[in-house]
């Protein structure tokens, strides 16, 4: 079949090129594996132990608050690295210089005046009193995950703490527990199911950018597409064989980042699964089409080149690729909602169960059918008007 | 034999003001080498993409294999090859693999490995395109243009960039096409190649045909049997003078050349002497020889074919 | 000396024609900044995102804890299949349902990820319901004061942004002397000077020095743009910040020229370049926190030049405390890296033509 061969040709002549082999089909196995040593971390931060410098003093509730703080610090999965010091004003000054420097994460200063104002409350309230409660103080360093998080975790503490206080000051409180019930399809949250569709749109984005919209503005520029022309080919068969040879890469695309999701990250996604497949075609068909328009009103091959780059790395962050950006300013929202990726990222994530998209299932999908159909139409018009 | 296979009539295309193709007719025998020959910007391209279907006439008819159309369609192109003026080929499929898909376009087409002997380029066989010479990149465009068995081959500017050999090279390979019965189109802007390939000359200055003919019949055309070319600053008394005498001089004032047309030599070297010493104009180089088809064209426009 | 300013005024042009060096050192960087100073530079994550809890209507007790805390807020619903139902739909967030003494936490896991809150959400509800028995509201008041690692008050984008400007540094230095030694050399411009009478490190001189200009001043323009549009507060000490960065471009440079004397193909060395540069934006930590890493990944990220530059640059832009003498070393080890490898690659250079 003459289609089937040119497509053959056009296919083997494009990832021949060691450039266009890397980038578009190592890179987003490397881009995952990237992501997944990078983010998943961030979720879950079991396995961390943070430094905390814990200023105390004598008194009873001190003790107990620094007994509980040497227990949660012991053992192999402890959750601090405790440092206690006397609680004075010369040694607040040095460990707030610590602090600074990173070499704590987080103080916790009990004032010399806790225990006795500590008593003074409790007394008060069971007056029936209001009294406001006696305050410690917790230094945290700011842009510090670390510290930020550790705090989060001496608040739970301290919550727990406060319980204890109540009972022993001789309060009757009934014991509530919380237990948690999970509904839904996923029963665990698990990052690579996360990023697995988005690492599929971007790959089909950047075969669309620069193995369509660069490669064709290319082929334009250098006369091939011309010379085609003065061949009894119709021009149609050759747009066919093109996107054949573009399917077969991106196939290939998709199938690597599949394995390596699957088989080294056990993603849970069903890439055989309806949502999955629907999705992938309508994003292969929607981005392609993009590549194909881009191409159509690139004069040269360096201006189709400047252009991807430049849409490049916002479409697919600001298309929800890679982070959620439902709650930015208006200002560019607007590339938020127009962009199809946006679409794309939610409808497919909302489909497998991933992720709850803002946008109903509808708009997912008319809104990147309505890209496709207008790029569609439009590289049309300008092929026909063109004078080859 | 059909007596003429391409016959084109009054074609025109104009591109806002500027007439690219201004009434342009001719016609093309079969078997034959038929050259467009003009400087760069005269229209050659154009009239010839326009016969190959790239670009559409304002009007004008051609006739191709006893077909009129207006343009050239599917059916016409099955019987066409063309070597554009770009020299378009991906740079990573290999010599092989890139005849065998235009072969794969065509119903009927030579086989690969003939054409590869043709062009001499069977031990380039699997070398992928991007490490061939320039010469070698050229033989297989044209090797590309013959792939299906043409009956007209298009070439526009075939040996442009080439060195002395492999021009040389390109010429052989179409002296063999037309051998085998073909028929070539070719536009150039090197006289040599006109008049060492064609069979009928077509001098296209600013989209029209100034004159056209066989190369030995557009020289003696110039009625004169020499030329003398002469190097030194005229001035206008020595061009009256040399004018007087029916020498018809043509001076070249960028580079300081003048163009005498002479049938005989010893006289009008003597008068040349003579009125040089007399205005006290220094010679500083003298080329006697035969007209060619530059001084055809030179003598028609006032300019040269090259743009120096 | 002539000479060497005209070569200088022509590398300055050359700069907006070699795209991809322009690219990667102005708009790159420009784009990046514009992109999460809107995307986090506005609301900190989850500000007025409050949580929808559904509870069940006869619950008051439950109904009025829940509407207290704050980032959430109550809805009620009739039944426990009703609050179910609107969960797996998305109109609420979770469920909080009263049993036996067990606060029973409803949730999906899809929208669970939106807000980390959502973890401990039921501790803190049962904490709260239980003081909301016995009236005590707060026992201990937690203040939190959080410090600046800096001079100055910066928002999560100011941090970020002397991060950026290092990027831009990187790019501009590192891609500017791929393109001078790989792509120059291959397209035989070094060799056409190099029959000339000038000296070749003349010439070498009057390019690096264009090239550095410009790199400086797409770092500052980058700097100067971010802190005028998002209203950053930096206190800039200008000495300190030309030394960091002035070196740090030498640095950078000297990583090009290392680059492109390995690897001979400039597209081949220029392509390196962009996955090195790929690769620092994630693992320097200047972006993503590394903090949650394994150790070796930590340390990885913690000796990449990226990482050096970035902290030298927020140094001296105020945002992070730092002795001087540190930004001073590295810009000392930067510079003569840079000389060493001039040296030895710029002859080559020369020689081999």
């Amino acid at each position: 079949m003459k289609i089937l061969k040119l497509a053959d040709y056009l296919f083997k002549s494009l990832i021949r090129d060691k450039s266009s082999f890397f980038w578009l089909l190592i890179f987003p196995v490397i881009l995952l594996a990237i992501m997944m040593i990078i983010f998943p971390p961030l979720y879950e931060t079991k396995s961390v132990t943070f430094d905390l410098t814990l200023m105390s003093h004598k008194g009873m509730f001190s003790e107990i608050i620094e007994r509980v703080f040497n227990e949660v610090s012991k053992g192999e999965n402890k959750i601090f690295q405790l440092k206690v010091v006397q609680s004075s004003e010369e040694n607040l000054k040095r460990e707030l210089e610590n602090l600074k420097v990173k070499k704590t994460n987080l103080i916790v200063e009990i004032p010399e005046s806790f225990d006795a104002q500590m008593l003074n409350w409790f007394m008060l309230k069971n007056m029936g009193g209001n009294p406001p409660p006696p305050s410690i103080n917790i230094y945290s360093l700011r842009h510090q995950a670390s510290s930020e998080t550790a705090y989060i975790i001496v608040k739970n503490i301290f919550q727990k703490l406060e319980l204890e206080f109540i009972k022993r000051i001789g309060y009757k409180i009934e014991e509530v527990t919380s237990e948690t019930e999970i509904v839904g399809t996923k029963d665990t949250f698990s990052f690579i199911d996360f990023i697995y569709p988005g690492i599929v749109i971007f790959v089909v984005f950047m075969t669309g950018l620069f193995g369509i919209g660069t490669d064709m503005a290319w082929l334009k520029e250098k006369g091939i597409i011309r010379r085609i022309n003065v061949t009894p080919l119709p021009s149609s068969n050759f747009i066919i064989s093109y996107i054949i040879s573009r399917i077969y890469l991106i196939i290939l695309q998709i199938i690597l980042v599949t394995l390596t999701a699957k088989l080294i990250f056990k993603t849970t996604v069903n890439p055989l699964s309806p949502p999955f497949i629907g999705y992938s075609l309508l994003t292969i068909v929607c981005l392609s089409s993009f590549g194909f328009f881009l191409a159509s009103i690139s004069k040269t091959t360096n201006s189709a080149n400047a252009i991807s780059q430049v849409l490049n790395f916002p479409m697919q962050f600001l298309g929800g690729l890679y982070f959620p950006v439902t709650n930015v300013p208006w200002a560019i929202r607007w590339i938020v909602l127009i962009n199809p990726i946006t679409y794309l990222a939610s409808g497919i994530r909302d489909s497998l169960g991933i992720l709850k998209s803002p946008y109903s299932p509808i708009i997912t999908i008319t809104v990147p059918i309505l890209w496709t159909v207008f790029c569609f139409l439009f590289t049309i018009k300008r092929f026909n008007k063109e004078e080859f | 034999m059909r007596d003429f296979i391409l016959e084109v009539e009054d074609l025109k295309k104009y591109y806002g003001e500027v007439k690219a193709v201004d009434g342009i007719s001719f016609k093309v025998k079969q078997g034959s080498i038929f050259t467009l020959l003009g400087p760069n910007g005269a229209g050659k391209t154009t009239t010839i993409e326009i016969i190959e279907g790239l670009r559409i006439p304002d009007s004008g008819k051609i006739t191709f294999l006893d077909e009129t159309v207006s343009k050239i369609g599917k059916k016409q192109k099955a019987y066409i090859g063309v070597s554009l003026q770009e020299t378009n080929l991906i740079p990573y499929l290999t010599v092989k693999e890139t005849l065998d898909m235009f072969k794969s376009i065509f119903d009927r087409s030579l086989s690969v490995d003939d054409v590869l002997k043709m062009l001499s380029l069977e031990d380039k066989a699997n070398t992928y395109i991007k490490n061939l010479s320039g010469g070698q990149k050229q033989r297989l465009v044209i090797g590309l243009a013959m792939i299906n068995d043409p009956l007209i081959l298009f070439l526009d500017e075939p040996t442009t960039g080439l060195d002395p050999q492999a021009r040389r090279n390109t010429w052989d390979i179409l002296l063999n096409l037309k051998a085998k019965g073909k028929t070539i189109i070719l536009t150039t802007h090197y006289m040599e190649e006109a008049e060492f390939l064609s069979d009928w000359v077509c001098i296209m200055d600013q989209g029209r045909i100034i004159k056209e003919g066989t190369s030995q019949t557009l020289i003696r055309d110039l009625e004169k049997e020499s030329l003398i070319e002469v190097e030194l600053d005229v001035n206008s008394v020595m061009l009256e003078e040399l004018n007087s005498s029916g020498l018809d001089p043509v001076y070249d004032k960028k580079h300081k050349k003048l163009l005498l047309k002479t049938n005989d030599i010893l006289a009008t070297t003597d008068l040349l002497l003579r009125l040089s010493k007399k205005n006290s104009l220094q010679i500083r180089d003298v080329v006697i020889r035969q007209p060619n088809l530059e001084d055809v064209f030179l003598s028609l426009t006032g300019r040269t074919l090259r743009e120096e | 000396m002539r000479v060497v300013f005209s070569l200088f005024l022509s590398t300055l042009k050359v700069f907006y024609r070699d795209k991809m060096t322009f690219f990667f050192t102005l708009i790159f960087p420009l784009t990046f900044v514009i992109i999460f100073g809107f995307v986090f530079g506005g609301s900190s994550s989850g500000g007025d995102n409050k949580l929808l809890v559904g509870v069940l209507s006869s619950d008051e007790r439950l109904y009025s804890v829940v509407n207290n805390i704050e980032n959430l807020e109550a809805k009620k619903f009739d039944s426990i299949s009703s609050i179910r139902q609107a969960i797996l739909e998305g109109k609420i967030d979770g469920g909080a349902v009263y049993e036996d003494g067990k606060i029973k936490i409803i949730l999906n896991l899809t929208t669970m990820q939106k807000n980390p809150f959502s973890r401990t959400l039921g501790d803190t509800i049962a904490d709260r319901f239980i003081k909301s028995n016995i009236k005590i509201d707060k026992v201990i008041d937690l203040k939190l004061t959080s410090i600046e690692p800096g001079k100055v008050s910066t928002s999560e984008l100011g941090y970020m942004i002397p991060g950026v400007v290092a990027l831009s540094i990187f790019n501009g230095g590192m891609f500017s002397m791929i393109a001078l030694f790989g792509d120059y050399k291959k397209r035989g411009i070094l060799k056409r000077f190099s029959v000339t009478p000038i000296e070749p490190y003349l010439f070498t001189v009057g390019m690096i020095l264009g090239r550095f200009v410009v790199t400086l001043a797409s770092a500052t323009v980058v700097l100067l743009f971010s802190q005028l549009v998002f209203r950053v507060n930096f206190s800039i000490n200008w000495l300190l910040y030309l030394v960091s960065a002035s070196t740090s471009i030498l640095g950078m440079m000297a990583f090009g020229i290392l680059l492109s004397g390995i690897f001979s193909e400039p597209s081949v060395a220029s392509e390196v370049g962009s996955v090195l540069m790929t690769t620092m934006i994630f693992f320097s930590g200047i972006y993503f926190p590394l903090e949650f890493l394994p150790e070796y990944l930590r340390r990885f990220g913690s000796i990449l030049p990226l990482a050096y530059v970035a902290q030298s640059i927020r140094i001296s832009t105020g945002v992070e405390t730092g002795s001087a003498i540190f930004v001073l070393n590295i810009s000392l080890m930067m510079t003569i890296v840079f000389f060493i490898l001039v040296f030895i690659f710029g002859n080559k250079a020369f020689k081999s033509e």
